[in-house]
């Protein structure tokens, strides 16, 4: 009983952790095209703090190579997601004032496909940089 | 550092390697970003919790919304030049 209340607590936490981590995924919700565009951008956004956060902690610790692929991954993938971002904000213009969405909204379709593996390269050079 | 804690980080670190990979490479990184200023989560959840609001609630975002990540990605992208200089020039 005792070895079972020293345990629950940091199994409770760990469970918890665990399911907060594989449950923070905002493209869980992304179904639509604008929506899995609104998801790229916004999380290449929260990628790249957690870039700035980790190259700084990765500089300090001596790591410099890590915390430069951090940068030249930002420098390759900002741009891309930066276009993905420009399009979607036309799309918006388009619906709101009647006109060609469905040429707006093909352009952000070619726009996320070179967005979303530009960001995933970050994410992979976040992971890497550990 | 609190035993509980303690325990906690020593108990994570043996059984992460046992997890299925995605999940290992989930954990690792909220840990190691945690540990660099915790900037990764908070900003996740949130995001989720947006994208829950558009799909869901049909809460459509808004242009200032998507010039808001913009601004936020040339933010970021200034510290991450700020810290290449740092790099290349050996500043701490």
């Amino acid at each position: 009983m005792k070895r079972a209340k020293f345990l629950a607590v940091p199994f409770t936490l760990l469970a918890l952790s665990l399911y907060a981590c594989a449950t923070m995924n905002p493209f869980q919700y992304a179904k639509t095209p604008e929506e899995v565009a609104y998801a790229t951008v916004g999380h290449y956004q929260v990628d790249g703090a957690a870039a700035v956060a980790a190259g700084n902690a990765l500089h300090a610790a001596g790591q410099d190579a890590a915390a430069l692929a951090l940068v030249q991954a930002d420098e390759v993938a900002a741009p891309v997601v930066k276009a993905l971002a420009a399009a979607l904000l036309e799309y918006r213009i388009a619906v709101a004032t009647g006109g060609d969405t469905t040429a707006a909204l093909a352009k952000v379709q070619a726009k996320q496909a070179a967005a979303g593996a530009a960001a995933g390269n970050l994410s992979k050079a976040l992971e890497g940089g550990k | 550092m609190n035993p509980w804690v303690q325990f906690l980080e020593i108990f994570v670190a043996g059984v992460t390697p046992m997890l299925p990979p995605a999940w290992q490479t989930k954990v690792k990184l909220a840990l190691a970003l945690k540990a660099a200023g915790g900037a990764y989560a908070p900003g996740l959840v949130a995001l989720t919790e947006r994208m829950r609001q558009e799909h869901e609630d049909g809460v459509a975002f808004t242009d200032d919304e998507v010039k808001a990540f913009v601004a936020g990605i040339d933010a970021n992208s200034a510290e991450l030049q700020d810290l290449k200089a740092r790099i290349l020039s050996g500043a701490p």
